[in-house]
């Protein structure tokens, strides 16, 4: 090329769809250099991740689709994949197959292919199914497919680079060819007819949309799609037609017709496994048999799960303890004293020292702990475990009116509430995704540990891992307890079943690891950003003002004067209500400014006793008794979520139910914090 | 198997269960006696529940050998997952020794008093149990490489 010519560039939009598990966020972040935006998926509140790629004078942009079994309109991830793909009109699909689970991951690949539109297969973990005993011949499987089919090891990067090369040549393909699943005889000769009645009835429906997937579609009563055909001016007339065809179909298949199309799809794939898998020897017993052995045994497996979120807790705060002290000292010492040395006016310096300084740094200084938390939960994710531990677990949820599968948002849930409220979407049945968006905000949270951090610091110096150990297991208790009352009452219907693939272990990826450790933990420096700085802007003006007017900052050195403020008058109110609990007035004002975020617990706790959050061992020691710091644990374990939590579950429950949690959540923590010290005050401890 | 191995994992497993039951006990006894530190035979039990139920997995998993047929993968399995599990709990224990150490002396640095034990972070049944299990892990380890990790080859 002369150094004169100009590129003209190309763009193109990408979708990488696959099913949970077989590496396709590895391949989404080498195909993007691990460089994604996020935003919403239409309609939903869910996070849409995107990237680039460039290839010379072709631009690509990435999107990553939810990870989803098949093309059907029964879970949301599984709608969202599908309606992107239909709405969006991607130029291609990324179709991450598990070469080591061939069977049930072409299913997805005959589903995409029936759209209608341009797919490439990464035939992922080729190194793993050779391990297995068997070999895909990848050159037959993309005849019979009709579409390139490329080998790849997304923890190695092998194949990578070929990857890319197929997509710049089918992004140069005008249509793709492709083979389709023959449905026989009387069935194939509705879907014509079906097909044709759309393509002469409503040429704009059929422009928008693939026309034979919607006959196929309809034949399978999609509600969804039938929905968007309702809409057309031939809805009517084509739905009953097709309701026609479909009881005369059943009447010659003698079968249910969805049954029987998805019975034709797994004899396709039978097909094309018998012609492009070889068999090399006997399915030999491997490294993740041999772990699968211990790790999902029925007396082995709870202590073992036990014990990998004993050791997460472990390396997030015993090991990450110095990092927490530099940044306290930083906070603390350093840049306090560097902000009242400035020559600025007593109100400006105060705002600054006592307000900005003293709130956000007594949140910050927990920033390694949250790092090493979402490090290890990184690390579990990405060897596999956590599969395994809901795998583990199902039994007793099951006994608790759950499946395996809720376990999963609930230990994502760890993180942070949101995206465990989200990842309830995955969940098929209504009722338990239902019961499980509900329960998730049990679960104890990032933004929680900060405040056990403070109060067992200061009353439970020694023990200190072991009992905020107890809230992590009293969250998930609790979660529990409540899924089986709503089980019980509000939601009857019988728990749908439980499939759950358990992907191979695999040795983890630092640099996966990294980026979604930074995806999770910049959501709480966005927050100590915004949210936590700017509430504790106004619990210093709240402080320094009252309605006498304005009080100076003198009242952080005065506690008299700090009762007099507005923050100081709401407390006091508050104050009747958690008497009985014997929390006082500032412990209370702390718990209010909690429903913004949870952290602002300790932020608030900091400026009203006018110190940073190493010094607020000293005031809170003699604020409560280890049996008071323990039920104020649990109160602030399970009172209303954040509000962010609160607006997704909003999101994706809708809002009767973000009222109802948080109505529930508020009488629920009232009554264990009473218990708790009604019993223990029974029991002679405090 | 070799003998020595199946005595050497039988006997980590039997030490790991008798530092579960200690551990078990000095949480109970954390209770009545605030700032409880237990020395049991040199080794320190710091009365934590976590610890328990962790080395309880690990001796459970280990001692289930002796109800297995050694020559049979589940037996292996059982060696190589809690061998793996005894030698994470020992560098997660000396993890910890090193922070509590580098936390002390930032703390010193910056003019503020602290003091940290070594011997109580080392002397524990996860540093003891760790020690014991490394060979065991080599071991499998040597085996399954010698195997091509297919353990049908057994």
């Amino acid at each position: 090329m002369s150094s004169g010519t100009v590129l003209a560039l190309r763009r193109f939009k990408v979708a990488v769809a696959g099913n949970p598990n077989v590496g396709k966020s590895v391949i989404f972040n080498e195909l993007t250099g691990g460089r994604a935006w996020v935003g919403n998926w239409p309609g939903v509140t869910v996070e849409k991740k995107v990237g680039r790629l460039k290839i010379g004078e072709h631009i690509f942009e990435v999107v990553d689709l939810p990870g989803i079994y098949s093309l059907t309109a029964y879970s949301v991830d599984e709608l969202i994949a599908r309606n992107f793909i239909v709405e969006e009109k991607p130029d291609i699909v990324v179709d991450i197959v598990n070469a080591a689970n061939i069977e049930r991951n072409l299913y997805l690949t005959i589903s995409l292919l029936e759209m209608g539109v341009k797919v490439v297969v990464a035939l992922n973990m080729v190194d793993l199914a050779r391990e297995q005993g068997y070999e895909i011949d990848e050159k037959k499987l993309s005849e019979m497919l009709g579409v390139p089919v490329i080998p790849t090891i997304a923890t190695t990067g092998y194949g990578i680079e070929r990857l890319k090369e197929a997509l710049v040549k089918v992004s140069e393909e005008k249509e793709g060819y492709r083979k389709l699943v023959n449905y026989g005889g009387e069935v194939e000769k509705e879907i014509s007819k079906i097909s044709r009645r759309i393509v002469e009835g409503d040429p704009k429906l059929s422009d928008k949309y693939n026309s034979r997937w919607l006959a196929v579609k309809l034949l399978e009563k999609d509600a969804d799609v039938e929905g968007k055909i309702r809409l057309s001016p031939i809805g009517e007339t084509l739905l009953s037609y097709v309701s026609e065809a479909r009881e005369k179909l059943e009447k010659i298949l003698g079968k249910d017709l969805e049954e029987y199309m998805v019975e034709q799809r797994y004899s396709y794939i039978s097909k094309l496994i018998e012609e492009c898998v070889k068999i090399l020897e006997v399915k030999p017993v491997t490294l993740t048999d041999m772990v699968d052995y211990v790790v999902t045994h029925k007396i082995f497996g709870i202590p073992l799960m036990f014990t990998a979120l004993y050791l997460a807790f472990k390396f997030a705060f015993d090991v990450a303890a110095p990092l927490c002290d530099i940044i306290d000292w930083f906070f603390g010492s350093f840049l306090y004293s560097l902000v009242l040395s400035f020559p600025l006016a007593g109100w400006v310096s105060s705002l600054l020292a006592d307000g900005v300084v003293a709130g956000v740094g007594s949140i910050i200084v927990f920033l390694p702990n949250i790092v090493f938390i979402f490090i290890f939960i990184a690390l579990l994710e990405d060897i596999g475990y956590m599969s395994r531990a809901a795998f583990v677990i199902d039994k007793i949820m099951r006994r608790l009116f759950l499946t395996g599968k809720s376990l999963l948002p609930l230990i994502l849930g760890i993180g942070c509430n949101i995206p465990g409220v989200i990842a309830c979407r995955t969940i098929e049945d209504e009722n338990d995704r239902k019961v499980t968006g509900l329960v998730a905000p049990l679960i104890s949270c990032s933004a929680r540990l900060p405040v056990y951090l403070v109060v067992a610091g200061a009353l439970f110096a020694g023990s200190q891992a072991g009992i905020v150990w107890s809230m992590y297991i009293m969250g998930f208790a609790f979660a529990f307890l409540m899924a089986g009352v709503f089980r019980k009452t509000l939601f009857k219907a019988p728990s749908g079943s439980f499939i759950m693939e358990l992907p191979p272990y695999m040795a983890p990826l630092a640099r996966n690891v990294l980026i979604k450790t930074w995806e999770r933990t910049k959501r709480f420096l966005f927050k100590a950003g915004t949210v936590i700085f700017a509430v504790s802007v106004l619990v210093w003006i709240l402080s320094v003002t009252g309605p006498g007017g304005y009080l100076t900052p003198a009242t952080f050195e005065d506690a008299t004067l700090l009762e007099q403020s507005w923050i100081g008058v709401l407390g006091h109110s508050l104050e009747k209500l958690f008497a009985p609990m014997g929390w006082d007035w500032r412990i209370s004002a702390a718990l209010f400014f909690g429903f913004l975020a949870k952290e602002v617990v300790v932020s608030t706790m900091a400026i009203l006793y006018g110190v940073g959050e190493e010094a607020l061992v000293g005031p809170l020691a003699s604020t409560f008794t280890p049996l008071t710091a323990y039920a104020f644990m649990a109160f602030v374990l399970l009172y209303v979520p954040c509000l962010a939590t609160l607006a997704i579950v909003r999101g994706e429950l809708g809002g009767k139910y973000a009222v109802f949690t948080l109505i529930y959540e508020i009488l629920l923590a009232y009554f264990v914090a009473l218990t708790i010290i009604g019993v223990g005050r029974l029991l002679g401890l405090g | 198997m070799r003998p020595t191995i199946l005595l050497l994992t039988l006997i980590t497993g039997m030490f790991y269960l008798i530092y579960a039951t200690l551990e078990f006990y000095s949480w109970i006894l954390s209770f009545t006696i605030p700032d409880y530190g237990g020395s049991w035979w040199g080794l320190f039990c710091q009365g934590d529940l976590g610890w328990f139920i962790s080395l309880l997995a690990v001796g459970m998993i280990l001692f289930s050998l002796t109800f297995k047929r050694l020559n049979d993968y589940k037996g292996f399995s059982c060696l190589l997952v809690g061998s793996f599990l005894g030698v994470v709990l020992l560098v997660m224990q000396l993890l910890v020794v090193a922070a509590s150490f580098g936390d002390c002396a930032f703390l010193t640095l910056i003019g503020e008093e602290a003091e940290y034990n070594l011997a109580e972070g080392l002397l524990t049944p996860m540093v003891v149990g760790g020690i014991l299990s490394t060979p065991l892990l080599a071991y499998t380890l040597n085996t399954l490489k010698k195997h091509r990790f297919n353990l049908s080859r057994l």
